[in-house]
């Protein structure tokens, strides 16, 4: 495959075709391109899918698909990527205490994981605690909290509370994302951010990645 | 005028005595209803119907009817299983749980055997529906139709990925569906109920989960066929329901012939846009924030939205107040006594200007 069909491989992500994105990943690696190369054009292929549910074009069922693409080609590249991925930065992520839904976090973490960051995933119903050792413990910046419920939301200031407790609330930033989270929690629970659009919560990431 | 007459009327888009009034009493969480009850010092849920003035009654969720404090939560971790035999584990608050076990991703579809209803199932919803029958409009409840509990045996990402890569095996499991609420609703409809609640969650909180495209292709032709067949077996009004932000595919519902359409979160779509733009031909039920206002708000906010919601949904009939959805646990039960409160008050035609 030349580099210039690599047009082909992202097209196949933001249309996704799965049979297609398969063959074209196959026939790019047999052809001897570069992964790095390859998961590049999937980025951009990521963006895409992202401009169009801004747009209102795509919705969360494709954005569920394209992260089950990645996925699945992220599968093929691992071993090819290993020293190259998290070249972005780091970030840990978990949907809070009291909260068992993972659909959000999983769409994040397929963004995150195709935008080049090393992601902690800790699951579901984490504690405060975990959070920040798994923060302490890898050296990561940013902490991404998923919520779905409203009952649930208000822990999220006890990861800010226990960071603090820790000395550590001003080198961590916490990001609170899904259907639950609403601006006036910056003041309220004390996080950096909170939105309830992937897209939007990777922007800020990213964001703050660069302020870095 | 009855409770059942006011209900047709509003239905019928026209201006009955007051605006019909509802519950979400076996959607969410018991507390704030069992306080309500205690407060007003009443013993079964029908009596508590009864005190809040609703209009409406629903069959087809078997639930006890003398109220009891809520149970003790089972402990976090254990597994519970459904009759469609998917797996689900309590979480820590014991109040909410999540799949483990998807059952269609372990069991071909062809070996797959749906449920069968216990029998006796409905002699009991006959007994109800005769006794309600000529004071209150009965709702018999399909919810779940197709996508929710298709997504529960298949698990959510793998039927989304089926949505793109596996079109065959998605028909052949909706038809399969289709047969089997045919079937119960056909039941529903011949013992007398006045509406079949049919829906499925396709809404996120700022937009749909399924994009129109694919609810276009694989959902509407089964749910019109679905809803052809109840109206062929008697004169029935077809409720739909999903949470969230479903604007997108309401004038497809309006051509499918959905009556109502339910619960229209204020938070995820507005109320007075909706009556705006598609009050004539169909008729909204729910409205009030269970995200915000009745769990948060204070009374006054609730007296507030309730006022609003009237003022700008109400005229001409067409609207069915109710909470939009199930009431999180700590909503306080003072919001619920001001919703009816305030509902009863604001809500007599013919309406202040």
């Amino acid at each position: 495959m030349k580099s210039n069909n690599l047009g082909g491989l992202k097209q196949a992500l933001v249309e996704l075709e799965p049979t297609k994105l398969d063959e074209l990943v196959k026939e790019a690696l047999s052809s001897g391109l570069e992964p790095m190369k390859i998961l590049d054009a999937l980025r951009s292929g990521t963006e895409e899918i992202g401009q169009r549910f801004e747009k209102g074009e795509y919705f969360v069922s494709e954005l569920v698909m394209a992260g089950e693409l990645m996925k699945n080609v992220l599968s093929v590249l691992k071993r090819h990527l290993k020293a190259e991925t998290g070249s972005e930065g780091k970030i840990v992520l978990g949907t809070i205490i009291g909260d068992l839904h993972d659909i959000g976090k999983e769409i994040v973490k397929s963004l995150l994981i195709s935008s080049s960051f090393e992601v902690y995933d800790l699951g579901i119903d984490v504690p405060p605690e975990k959070f920040v050792e798994k923060a302490k413990e890898t050296g990561t910046k940013i902490i991404g909290i998923s919520a779905l419920l409203s009952t649930s939301i208000a822990n999220t200031a006890d990861v800010v509370k226990a960071l603090k407790e820790d000395g550590i609330r001003d080198k961590v930033k916490v990001i609170v994302g899904g259907a639950a989270a609403r601006p006036w929690m910056v003041e309220k629970y004390g996080v950096d951010a909170a939105v309830y659009d992937a897209i939007k919560g990777l922007e800020i990431i990213k964001k703050w990645t660069i302020e870095r | 005028m009855n409770p059942r007459e006011r209900v047709l009327r509003a239905l019928e888009h026209e201006e009955p005595d007051r605006v019909p009034l509802d519950d979400t009493i076996e959607w969410g969480h018991l507390h704030p209803w069992v306080a309500a009850a205690n407060h007003l010092e009443v013993k079964t849920y029908e009596k508590l119907r009864e005190k809040l003035g609703i209009d409406l009654r629903r069959v087809g969720w078997p639930m006890e009817e003398e109220i009891k404090p809520p149970v003790n939560p089972p402990p976090p971790g254990t597994i519970t299983q459904n009759e469609w035999g998917v797996k689900s584990e309590v979480a820590a608050d014991g109040v909410h749980s999540r799949i483990v076990y998807h059952p269609l991703q372990h069991i071909p579809l062809s070996e797959f055997e749906f449920p069968k209803l216990e029998s006796g199932y409905f002699d009991s919803i006959s007994k109800l529906i005769k006794s309600w029958r000529e004071k209150y409009f009965i709702q018999g409840i399909m919810y779940g139709t197709f996508f929710e509990t298709i997504w529960a045996l298949r698990g959510f990402n793998t039927f989304i990925s089926d949505l793109y890569a596996n079109p065959n095996f998605v028909n052949e499991l909706l038809d399969r569906f289709l047969k089997y609420r045919i079937d119960i609703g056909k039941r529903f409809v011949e013992l007398g109920v006045d509406c079949i609640q049919l829906g499925d969650d396709f809404g996120a909180q700022t937009g749909m989960l399924v994009h129109p495209r694919l609810w276009r292709k694989y959902f509407k032709p089964k749910m019109k066929i679905l809803i052809d067949k109840l109206k062929k077996v008697g004169d029935v009004y077809i409720w739909y329901h999903s949470d969230g932000n479903i604007e997108p595919i309401i004038p497809d519902l309006i051509e499918m012939e959905v009556n109502i359409l339910n619960p229209i979160q204020p938070d995820c779509m507005n109320p007075s846009k909706i009556k705006e733009c598609y009050g004539d031909r169909i008729a909204l039920h729910g409205t009030i924030s269970v995200q915000e206002t009745m769990q948060v708000g204070s009374t006054e906010d609730v007296k507030c939205e309730v006022a609003t919601r009237i003022r700008t949904c109400a005229l001409g009939g067409g609207l069915i107040i109710a909470p939009a959805h199930g009431l999180q646990p700590s909503s306080p039960f003072e919001n619920v006594i001001a919703l009816y409160k305030w509902a009863k008050k604001y809500g007599k035609y013919p309406l202040r200007t």
